[in-house]
């Protein structure tokens, strides 16, 4: 509407640009540039999201068809004892990976951070299994464990059969998780070690501290911010766990490793219930967003006290 | 296999006399029956120039059946397919197979008439079922439970008879004496069974001792459980006493059962007919360090010798967005035809029962080593699964005997126990 | 064990006042590195024993005792799997779907988060917020859906269907806004000022200024891409179509039991990914770090 003053109308055909269609330009150049992104976004993540939930009302199929079915899915689910199981077998698994993967990569990376030389070989090695497929490691320890030929049993004189014990299956997937992500651990708590200043130390060793006690009183508190996020980060993925259980025991022996996802997936994709798989989806998905929710407050604590 | 239809079209019209027609195959056969697959295809092929089939192996059991019905609703699906009886019910339920009719098995120079009687009617039971008519596969054999000895064990233990056969059994206590025999003769695991990560197997036997009784699990074409806290109970009962008193191999997989008997470690294995090859192979190549013999799974009630048996089946799955050109299902036939006609025979050598009666009435099939042994009595007492969708491979049934009764098998639960969760778990899944 | 007495003197050694290191230089400190270095080989000694597997011949791999180093070297596992697997194909399949998530990823990200860190629109604050809140959603609660769309989308068993579900990641874009935020906000300015478009800002000025972390975070899109089982394994359905991780799984039922071609298809598999790490250590290091939330 305010014509701009300083620019004489010198050629009539295409009229000035007045603030309005500046505005107009620079909300086009947005769109533009957020559009494919968000686009995508949408549809791939966030309106699957959505729709699982509307699914979970339903008996639908694996092509989507189905009719409202009220709360049944929700009632069947938690009156089926598979259910439950696959929760705590989920739950029991994320015991035995999040802990124990935090605190061994935070030996490593104690340990790796006091070398010289060998450091970047070192951490390397530990690293190294954290870049490769799932499939390869599966394979590898498959091999390296198997009770008749691996070259464990051999060595340790063993006859467990590792991966199909109804004891041992769920551990030798836990470990075998732990030797594939735990570099990703050291990497970040060696980052965490790093922005610990120097004087900190320096200071508590004037007061006499050493070993232990400097650990516990200056290395473990100023280290919280990094090891809440590791948990954190821990937590969400294993809650996810699918795709080393799939391929090393199936859920097996006798649903003694059967974890959500892949109880969705028999359901969903096996059998084809989309709705009550869905169901399944919901329940995780709640988990996951809640556990992030009490993570987040707590690590936002933790980074202001 | 997508091509736009302006594509397909050029093609069409470029395609001399000699183009080739390429048929997608998939199947889920390993080790001597993938072996034997690969034979037949690879002799197609080269038999002839108009055809090619491109076989592709999936893996057995649930994940053959989720790739298919994938397949099915993405409209991407090979041309033909291999696919188990007892999985009939639930694929038909899926809608994922196409019916033969008879102008289609002509095209193959077939007829419904061509293939063992039982299994048709099955077949044809199976779409009654399921609101609708017509074959919805063609049978390729009849396979089942057999048990294969180690005749030096068996001799050692002095249960092996002067015709070099077990020596007659006529209830499961005769059975029972026997493997205890071999266990305190000779020390060897008297039964290779596997049962971890293989529910199938633990099925197999659990069922046949069920049917044997003269247990049903569907009456008047409903999922029935009376039976199954007398018959089954008493079927679980007698596994689960065998696994306590050491007789039976516990937590044991697949292969390492296999490897168990081959190796001489177990005195007897229950397993398919499909493991013939393996000890035939095994016995060529002289890796086999003892004598073996096949026999029929025993009457142990009276003169019911009912075992459990599948079939293997040739079958199309549906494609409502591109069904097969007349070309193409032209090949897929002549293909099916090939299989059965110049490819039953090396099939039978699977250690199957062909289910193509000119094949079963041939003298190289009549005459064929070690299947003679067994295949008579087995053809007889052959008994399928129970024709409902929950059943069969790729069903839930598997699932839930694995991990009920598994349990069982390793005293960890009782035999009560298992029936109960295994009669809560039926009824969840017909809900 | 993480957390045993050796590993005191450790944290003191990481930024030690000389009396302390003076300590530690003596017999203990050399026999914690001596333990860190063996611990560091035995857990890559079971990639090792896969290679070394994969070069034996078929019947040497269960022989007794096993031998840790092959007496012949063999390659017959190798050209058994590379002439009756489609293994080449599965690499071409995983190669030419990771560069094109890869790119596509950096691109869209580029754009978006470039709007949302310099552009003044209504309604990007709540877009930033809606693109932050994908962090806590787990793709894997809603495969159902996603399969279901994908399919109506007709892109099952298609390349696309692989492939645009792997864009719709939000960690690229949020890494991207912060570093463009910290770009002083006079640099664009000067620019537009000279009538240069958003397109050229973005690209001959802000895109220099992060091509560090540009490369660090392509590396590990790519490795995270390459790596995918669980999408590809759902999505693809002809064996030809598969990628190299989702192959190797199928492979490994028609073998039976052949532990050499096995690790064989593994050693194959894994070649790629452990290159580009040896390779660019430092850009996966400082990738990795960016998509944790740290900054390197």
């Amino acid at each position: 509407m305010i014509s701009p003053p300083a620019r004489p109308p010198a050629a009539p055909v295409p009229p000035p640009p007045g603030r309005a269609s500046q505005v107009r330009q620079k909300y086009l150049t947005a769109a533009l540039l957020v559009l494919p992104f968000v686009a995508l976004y949408l549809l791939f993540l966030i309106y699957p999201t959505l729709r699982v939930l509307q699914l979970s009302f339903t008996n639908a199929d694996l092509s989507g068809n189905g009719a409202y079915v009220g709360v049944q899915n929700y009632t069947r689910l938690f009156g089926e004892p598979t259910f439950w199981t696959a929760l705590l077998n989920t739950l029991l698994f994320i015991l035995l990976t999040a802990v124990p993967n935090t605190l061994i990569g935070l030996g490593l990376a104690l340990l790796i951070l006091r070398l010289n030389r060998l450091k970047n070989l070192v951490l390397a090695a530990f690293f190294l299994p954290y870049v490769l497929p799932v499939s390869v490691v599966t394979n590898v320890w498959n091999w390296v464990l198997d009770s008749n030929f691996g070259l464990f049993n051999f060595l340790t004189g063993s006859t467990v059969t590792w991966f199909q014990d109804p004891v041992w299956a769920l551990p030798s997937v836990a470990f075998v998780t732990i030797w594939w992500t735990v570099g990703f651990n050291i990497l970040l708590f060696i980052a965490g070690l790093r922005n610990i200043s120097p004087e900190i130390y320096e200071a508590a060793a004037l007061d006499g501290a050493a070993g232990w006690r400097l650990f516990w009183s200056i290395t473990w508190p100023n280290l919280w911010p990094v090891t809440s996020l590791i948990l954190l980060l821990q937590l969400i993925a294993q809650f996810k766990i699918f795709d080393q259980i799939y391929l090393l025991t199936q859920g097996g022996p006798f649903d003694k490793t059967l974890v959500l996802l892949l109880y969705a997936y028999r359901e969903g994709f096996q059998q084809q219930h989309g709705g009550y798989s869905s169901t399944i989806g919901v329940v995780l998905m709640a988990v996951i967003l809640l556990v992030s929710a009490i993570q987040f407050r707590l690590l936002n604590r933790g980074e202001r006290s | 296999m997508r091509l736009s239809p302006l594509l397909a079209l050029g093609l069409a019209l470029t395609s001399a006399a000699h183009a080739q027609t390429t048929v997608v195959f998939w199947d889920f056969f390993g080790g001597g029956d993938g072996a034997r697959m690969k034979q037949i295809v690879d002799q197609f092929n080269a038999s002839q120039t108009a055809i090619k089939v491109e076989r592709t192996t999936q893996t057995w059991g649930n994940p053959f059946y989720t790739k298919v019905h994938t397949a099915v609703i993405s409209g991407q699906t090979p041309d033909v397919m291999t696919y188990h009886l007892s999985a009939t019910p639930a694929g038909l339920q899926r809608k994922d197979l196409r019916a033969f009719s008879t102008a289609d098995l002509a095209l193959g120079g077939l007829k419904s008439s061509d293939f063992q009687s039982n299994l048709v009617a099955t077949l044809t039971t199976d779409a009654k079922n399921a609101g609708t008519n017509g074959l919805f596969g063609i049978p390729l054999d009849t396979h089942t439970f057999v048990v294969y000895y180690n005749k030096d064990v068996l001799k050692k233990a002095g249960v092996l008879g002067a015709d070099g056969k077990l020596m007659p059994m006529k209830s499961v206590a005769d059975l029972t004496k026997t493997l205890q025999a071999i266990k305190t003769k000779t020390g060897v695991t008297p039964i290779a069974l596997s049962s971890n990560q293989d529910s199938a197997s633990v099925w197999r036997l659990w069922y046949s001792l069920f049917l044997q009784q003269g247990g049903s699990l569907v009456k008047d074409g409903k999922l029935s459980l009376t039976d199954l806290d007398t018959k089954g109970r008493a079927a679980l009962q007698i596994m689960a006493d065998w696994s306590k008193a050491g007789l039976i191999t516990k937590n044991v997989t697949y292969p390492a059962g296999v490897a168990l008997f081959t190796a001489g470690r177990a005195a007897m294995m229950l397993n398919g007919n499909w493991e013939v090859p393996t000890m035939v192979d095994a016995k060529a190549k002289s890796q086999l360090k003892f004598d073996y013999g096949i026999m029929s799974f025993p009457a142990l009630y009276g003169n019911n010798g009912s075992t459990w048996a599948d079939s293997h089946m040739l079958a199309i799955p549906s494609n409502a967005k591109t069904p097969l050109s007349p070309e193409k299902l032209k090949a897929v036939m002549t293909f099916i035809g090939y299989v059965n006609k110049q490819g039953g025979n090396t099939w039978a050598g699977g250690g199957h029962i062909p289910a193509y009666l000119p094949t079963q009435a041939s003298a190289a099939y009549k005459g064929m080593q070690p299947n003679t042994q067994y295949s008579a009595t087995s053809a007889k007492d052959a008994r399928l699964e129970p024709t409902a969708p929950i059943f069969g491979v790729g069903g839930p049934v598997y699932d839930a005997i694995g991990v009920n009764f598994t349990p069982v098998l390793l005293g960890q639960a009782t035999a009560d126990q298992g029936i109960a969760k295994l009669k809560t778990a039926l009824q969840s899944f017909v809900k | 064990m993480t957390s045993s007495p050796p590993l005191a003197p450790a944290v003191a050694a990481t930024r030690p006042p000389l009396t302390l290191r003076r300590r530690l230089s003596r017999l203990p400190g050399a026999v914690v590195t001596f333990l860190t270095v063996l611990l560091a080989g035995a857990w890559v000694f079971p990639l090792y024993w896969a290679f070394i597997t994969s070069l034996k011949p078929e019947n040497d791999t269960v022989a007794l005792p096993p031998k840790l180093w092959p007496e012949t070297i063999d390659f017959s596992a190798y050209t058994y799997i590379f002439q009756n697997s489609p293994v080449v194909r599965w690499y071409l399949n995983s190669v030419v779907s990771s560069l094109v998530i890869t790119v596509l990823v950096l691109l869209l990200s580029m754009l978006c988060a470039y709007a949302l860190s310099q552009i003044n629109f209504r309604g990007r604050r709540w877009l930033y917020w809606l693109i932050l809140a994908g962090f806590m959603i787990p793709f894997q609660a809603s495969l159902i859906p996603l399969f279901i769309l994908v399919n109506k989308l007709g892109l099952v068993n298609d390349v696309m269907g692989l492939i645009l579900p792997q864009l719709a990641a939000p960690v690229a874009v949020v890494i991207y806004k912060q570093f463009f935020d910290q770009i002083p906000s006079e640099l664009g300015d000067a620019a537009r000022i000279d009538g240069a478009s958003e397109a050229r800002v973005l690209f001959s000025i802000f895109l220099p200024l992060n091509w560090s972390i540009t490369f660090s975070l392509a590396i590990v899109t790519f490795i995270a891409a390459w790596n995918n089982f669980l999408w590809p394994f759902i999505v693809m359905n002809d064996t030809a179509k598969l990628t190299i991780p989702v192959g190797i799984t199928q492979v490994q039922s028609a073998y039976g039991v052949a532990y050499a071609k096995t690790m064989a298809t593994a050693v194959t598999a894994a070649v790629p990914t452990i290159f580009a790490y040896l390779i660019f250590q430092r850009r996966v290091t400082e990738g990795v770090m960016a998509t944790a939330g740290l900054k390197g």
